[in-house]
């Protein structure tokens, strides 16, 4: 390139301008450049040298690439490439490659799909080399000593001598690898010891377990022992593989107690889905299903998309695009949050509604379709249970083999029950048979079987009536008035008339109606529910109200229709089991370990699956480590878990992938009361968390760059296999990292070495010979959804991009059933049909039998619990509870009927003590959950509060978390904008039992943050987004004695978010009665089976973080050093401080167009 | 520019802001517990902590970041209000810090020589012709010294 001398350029000074502009042209540069008002015309030509554009030309130079697959529980799993320079990922991009994703049949996935990945994906390696790394293992050094003292059995003093109760401010050791999972195994065999047999027993009724927890162990210690592979569906080896060291907890047993694999019990698998609270948990009421999610590039079908408490622009973003598409493609969009919420800018209407009364709208719009008559009656009669006759005496649905003599089980062994669903003949006499209907057409009733729907339905020549009423004589001579489910209903729903619905939620009459009026004429629709319904005590009955509307108008198992639920990658069904593949999932997490298979090459459909543990909810743990058990006046004592989710005594933890401390409701409560009777806490992860702040061992993994086994996952959004690991040009581990699988495996072998049984290590054998792709085939094998598959096929790219492939499912989009509505197959349910009735004995005494609206047992301003009926068909049992007690699980149980008009004249003690403001905690943008609280971006994007100069050292971090609250709210307690605030709820149990002012861990429980004016949240509504990472012990002493106040623990590098506090100060496990039934009938998770009562993830205790009530209380200025007010909040451009111009600005008053 | 003094980054030197009370310690000192992050001393050059590595920060680097702020925007022809109101605004964090660190009359200062520098007045028009300001000789020879 030409270059301008300066010799050149002083002759041409020197010259005429005809010689100027002929040295300019041959410079290419104009002679007009020097009276443009620009410091240099062209640059690159006059500049003499261009070396240092090398810079930035090398920015992006890389000297190769791999992909992984970012896989947090978000349910995406986005294949992400890594370019890599200098042994260093410098930076990663989404690979564009789903359009080339096949199955075995030759479908490809659409180009539509992209673009994946998001803002989390883009920053996943300043995570993986940022300085909160767990680079090494560490060890407690209290709990050691405990070990080396040879684990003498824990009394209150040695509790305290071993720090068990001050886990907070003891030491955390390095120690090297075979240290960690020696004692690790050596304490597990130890614990699993102390707890076995009747001494076992002993010990443990001594610590004031209760007799059903300690039945429940069957005198096995090992079942004292807890594991949870966080959300395993994100590596199904590695964090589910979690479980199948718990099941290899029976050789243990068999060891310790002497017994056969007949009677040996593995350790407690403790769930995922449910104890975030983000199951819908009324799904398998309904549908018999655990939930129900449909691909996401079925969005475009819709024509009416609902959003009930549901974020589909901020928590979906990798995937949100189909949602924007509905608009593109003509349909209308409905958001219902009782904020004026991101999804809420993008809707043709926004209802707002009063927190936590979803279901008494949707019964209300359910009494409109029904009223105005705007439903689909055939799909009502051929696909719902509201055709079923129910007796009033007892609320039981008739059975055939009540009513006609001589009466024979109607299912055929070769229908679909039996033949393709996996119902048992003793299931099928436990649900008593078969059911009743009045069919038209013979003027009398006739026995159906949950075979009988659809056009199976219409082939027996019944037409079934639905509004019938009547008197029936039944076999046993007894006269018994019955009618219709629909009839029951129609009664029912007298209580939830336009008027009351309006009062009851606070949202306009007008957009209720036109809801409705939606509902019934626009299809498909679908409606999408998030935590912001799932996260509240009576979620179960707002699932199942908002299905109804949909059951009414057949918006159920078609492309665009549908009810789905949306929070976290939860679906090991996706491998699902069946009789033509084998064991599925639970090959893998299941197999025997008494009779592991060696053979490389055996099939995965020829792995013997034994489970030997058993499920359990954390939530138990979390609720003081007790089931429900309430002493009643009527009654006495009263055990409401039932007997198949009944948890054991919590003695050992080892959990991976997940931050359970921090995720833990009533947190401060477990460190303070709980935790302290834990004899291990164990975790895996590759940051350090505050669940490694409070381990007695952390194990430093891997994240997904760093794989160096193969890795399988999949999701419940997208049909995407994915595998990765092991990647050609891959970086190593870091610092000390391992991964998960791994960890597993070691220590089994490390437990083997000291039992001296090998069978340890053979039931990780593959893992342990570098092996892991035998178990990953295996898993291919066994689930129908990938049976055909090999392995080294999709690694070879013979799908697409290498690792990837399409899952085997029915349809592309994936759309829940689909199979039933079109080839009449009965849904998972006890009838075979939607269920809008429930007469479970546990339904009928809760007082749940109908869809009803409750009010949640703390966060109302009404009596708490309140069932709002008047329907003389639903009885239900108080227990003798007064209505003024206050207990949280008095309040929990108790079950009291009063009509809406009595309802609003009653007051919770609570909400009368000043504890007025509902808080709302969903997921935030920049998070998955709590993950990336590590990131500085997080924290920078996150907040209003960021600063990455830390001009006001009282910030934690280069940002912090805030509490969205209404301007004229926060005026009205006196906070400006900006200022710290307490936020406390009810003082009887938070932050934690037994608090006391003086008490300084107090001073680290009490949640102090931001106040930040947002009014698009309504007065008497505040939000703080979960998941930040909370105050700690370490955390708060960094805080208040480092120079520049950062919250940066001492001694582990733990960075917190928060000052002081959590925003789980304010929540508590709170044992939802319905969650925890024996005699729910629904499909097994990942088999095809059904089931009664417990399963993890599927029917269980679902957390409820949303149900609490607040207080706000002024704590410092927010003005930098604690002075004055925060500067932002006097420049008159904030929210609840707009000055004149500003207010202009947003009447639409400024700019040319504007009003002058 | 003179030697900047070498000061504690955070505590005293902002405006208003007050000594903070010394709390009583909730527990006793942890020993010196080797392990992670927070224990290991910084190394500046890790290789492997590529975020989150404490660099020695001192006033200076706040007027660095300042000049180099004011340079662009000068350059870029903005006016001496808009460019001081930008510093003045709690909304631009590192700027304001700075205005706050040094007043806004050593920011004025700044701006002012930066004008002279660049040859730019005050409402941000060019007081003399680009050439001579700004092109180029062989490297580390200025073209044109005087015209």
């Amino acid at each position: 390139m030409p270059r301008l001398t300066r010799r050149e350029f002083l002759a041409l000074a020197a010259g005429g301008t005809a010689t100027l502009a002929i040295a300019l042209a041959a410079t290419r540069r104009s002679p007009l450049a020097l009276l443009e008002p620009v410091d240099v015309a062209d640059p690159l030509a006059a500049y003499p040298t261009r070396d240092w554009e090398a810079v930035y030309r090398d920015q992006y130079r890389y000297d190769s690439s791999y992909t992984f697959v970012c896989s947090p529980n978000d349910t995406h799993a986005c294949r992400l490439r890594a370019f890599v320079r200098n042994g260093v990922v410098m930076r990663t991009e989404q690979n564009y490659d789903v359009a080339r994703y096949a199955d075995l049949y030759g479908n490809t996935a659409t180009a539509a799909w992209h673009p994946r990945g998001c803002a989390k994906g883009y920053q996943v390696h300043r995570r993986v080399y940022g300085p909160f790394r767990l680079k090494y293992p560490l060890i407690r050094a209290g709990w050691r000593q405990w070990a080396d003292d040879g684990f003498p059995p824990l009394t209150p003093e040695l509790r305290t001598k071993y720090r068990f109760d001050a886990r907070g401010s003891d030491e955390l050791v390095r120690v090297s690898w075979d240290e960690a999972r020696r004692y690790l195994a050596r304490g597990l065999i130890a614990i699993a010891r102390t707890y076995s047999g009747p001494e076992g027993r002993a010990r443990l009724e001594a610590q004031g377990y209760p007799p059903e927890m300690l039945d429940a162990m069957g005198g096995a210690g090992t079942r004292t022992l807890k594991f949870r592979g966080g959300m395993g569906l994100l590596g199904v080896l590695g964090k589910y593989g979690m479980y199948r060291f718990a099941n290899m907890m029976a050789l243990l047993d068999a060891d310790i107690r002497g017994v056969g694999p007949e009677e040996a019990k593995g350790g407690r698998l403790w769930s995922n889905y449910t104890w975030h609270g983000d199951q819908a948990p009324g799904m398998p009421f309904v549908t018999g299903l655990q939930g129900a999610d449909v691909d996401f590039n079925d969005l475009r079908f819709s024509k009416l998309t609902i959003q009930v408490g549901k974020n589909l622009v901020e928590n979906k973003m990798a995937e949100s695009h189909f949602f924007i598409e509905v608009m593109e493609r003509g349909g209308k969009i409905v958001t219902i949050t009782p904020e004026y919420s991101p999804p809420a800018t993008k809707a043709d209407y926004w209802i707002p509604i009063r927190p936590a009364t979803d279901a008494a709208l949707f019964l209300g719009i359910t009494r409109i379709l029904i009223d105005r008559g705007w439903y689909d009656a055939d799909f009502v009669r051929r696909f719902t249970d509201l055709p079923l006759l129910i007796r009033t005496d007892t609320g039981r649905r008739i059975r055939a083999a009540e009513l006609f003599p001589d009466y024979q089980p109607g299912l055929s062994p070769d229908g679909p029950s039996f033949a393709k669903q996996g119902l048992t003949p003793e299931q099928y006499e436990r649900l008593g048979g078969d059911f009743v209907v009045w069919d038209e057409a013979r003027g009398g009733p006739a026995a159906i079987t949950r075979d009988d729907v659809g056009d199976r339905l219409t082939a027996k020549g019944i037409r079934p009536t639905l509004d019938w009423r009547g008197r029936l004589r039944l076999v046993d001579g007894t006269e018994v008035e019955a009618l219709t489910t629909w009839t029951a209903y129609r009664d029912h729903l007298a209580d939830y008339d336009l008027e009351t619905v309006v009062e009851i939620t606070g949202s306009p009459r007008e957009l209720v109606e036109r809801l409705a009026h939606d509902i019934a004429t626009i299809r498909p629709a679908a409606a999408h529910i998030g935590e912001g319904v799932n996260h509240w005590f009576h979620a179960t009955l707002a699932n199942r109200a908002i299905h109804l509307p949909f059951m009414l108008t057949g918006n159920i198992g078609r492309p665009g229709a549908g009810v789905y639920t949306w929070a976290g990658n939860y679906k090991s069904a996706v491998f699902q089991g069946h009789p033509e593949s084998g064991p599925g999932f639970k090959g893998w997490i299941a197999e025997d370990p008494f009779e592991p298979n060696l053979d490389p090459n055996a099939s995965g459909s020829e792995i013997r699956a034994h489970l030997y543990g058993y499920g359990e909810e954390p939530a138990y743990w979390n609720h003081g480590d007790r089931p429900l058990i309430v002493e009643t006046p009527k009654y006495g004592r009263k055990v409401f878990t039932g007997r198949t989710h009944m948890p054991t005594p919590t003695k050992a933890l080892w959990f991976t992938n997940v931050n359970l401390l921090n995720n833990a409701k009533h947190h401060y409560e477990m460190i303070k009361n709980v935790d302290p009777l834990v004899d291990l806490i164990a975790t895996t992860d590759i940051e350090v968390t505050s669940s490694v702040e409070y381990a007695d061992i952390a194990l430093p993994a891997t994240s997904w760059l760093e794989s160096g086994r193969y890795e399988v996952t999949a999701s419940c959004s997208n049909p995407f296999l994915q595998i990765w690991g092991r990647a050609k040009d891959g970086i190593e581990p870091l610092y000390e990292a391992r991964d998960d699988v791994a960890i597993l495996a070691e220590v089994a072998k490390a437990m083997g070495d000291e039992l001296g049984d090998r069978r340890f290590e053979d039931y990780w054998r593959f893992v342990l010979d570098g092996r892991e792709d035998v178990y990953l085939q295996r898993l291919l094998d066994a689930s129908i959804t990938t049976t055909g598959y090999r392995l080294s096929d999709i690694l070879a790219g013979r799908y697409g991009e290498p690792g990837a492939a399409l899952m085997l499912f029915r349809t592309y989009p994936r759309i829940p059933f689909y199979e039933q509505v079109h080839e009449s197959l009965p849904f998972f349910t006890d009838t075979g049909r939607l269920n809008s009735y429930c007469d479970i004995p546990e339904a009928l005494e809760y007082g749940e039998n109908f869809v009803v609206h409750r009010e949640g047992p703390e966060a109302t301003p009404y009596l708490p619990n309140v069932i709002v009926s008047s329907n003389p068909l639903i009885r239900p049992e108080d227990y003798g509870i007064p209505e003024d007690a206050m207990g949280w699980d008095e309040r929990t149980v108790r079950n009291i009927k009063k009509p809406w008009s009595a309802v609003k004249r009653t007051t919770n003690p609570l909400w009368a003590a000043g504890y007025r403001l509902y808080c709302l905690t969903p997921k935030t943008r920049h998070r998955v959950h709590s993950s990336w609280s590590t990131s500085d971006w997080t924290l920078l994007w996150d907040s209003n509060f960021a600063d990455p100069y830390r001009a006001d050292p009282r910030t934690p971090w280069v940002g912090e978390h805030q509490l969205h609250i209404h301007p004229e709210t926060a005026r009205e307690l006196g906070i400006e904008d900006g200022d710290y605030v307490y936020v406390d709820a009810n003082p009887a149990d938070r932050p934690y039992v037994g608090w006391r002012p003086d008490d300084p861990f107090y001073r680290v429980a009490r949640l102090m943050l931001r106040a930040k004016y947002n009014p698009a949240y309504p007065k008497g509504v505040v939000m703080m987004k979960h998941g930040p990472f909370q105050a700690t012990e370490r955390s708060v002493r960094a805080h208040e004695t480092r120079p520049d106040g950062r919250a940066l623990s001492e001694g582990t590098g733990y960075q917190a978010n928060l000052r002081y506090g959590s925003q789980q100060s304010v929540t508590r496990d709170w044992s939802m009665p319905m969650h925890q039934t024996d005699n729910l009938f629904h499909k097994a998770k990942d088999a095809t089976a059904f089931i009664f009562g417990y399963e993890n993830d599927n029917h269980a205790l679902n957390t409820v973080p949303k149900e609490t009530l607040v207080k706000v209380i002024r704590a410092e200025p927010g003005g930098l050093g604690g002075r004055g007010r925060w500067a932002q909040a006097t420049t008159g451009l904030t929210p609840g401080d707009e000055n004149e111009v500003m207010r202009r600005y947003l009447a639409g008053e400024l700019g040319p167009r504007g009003r002058r | 520019m003179s030697a900047p003094s070498r000061r504690p980054r955070y505590l005293p030197v902002l405006e208003g802001s007050e000594p903070r009370p010394s709390p009583e310690p909730l527990a006793p000192p942890l020993g010196d517990a080797p392990g992670t992050g927070g224990s290991k001393p910084a190394e500046p050059d890790d290789p492997l902590a590529l975020v989150g590595v404490p660099v020695p920060v001192d006033e200076a680097t706040f007027d660095e970041m300042a000049d180099v702020f004011i340079d662009e925007f000068v350059r870029d022809g903005w006016p001496d209000d808009r460019l001081v109101a930008a510093f003045r605004s709690p909304f631009y964090a590192g700027l304001h810090v700075v205005w706050r660190l040094r007043g806004e009359a050593w920011v004025r200062a700044r701006i002012a020589a930066a004008r002279d520098r660049w040859h730019r007045s005050s409402d941000g028009s060019l007081t003399r012709s680009p050439i001579t300001a700004t092109a180029p000789g062989p490297r580390g020879t200025p073209l044109v010294e005087e015209i």
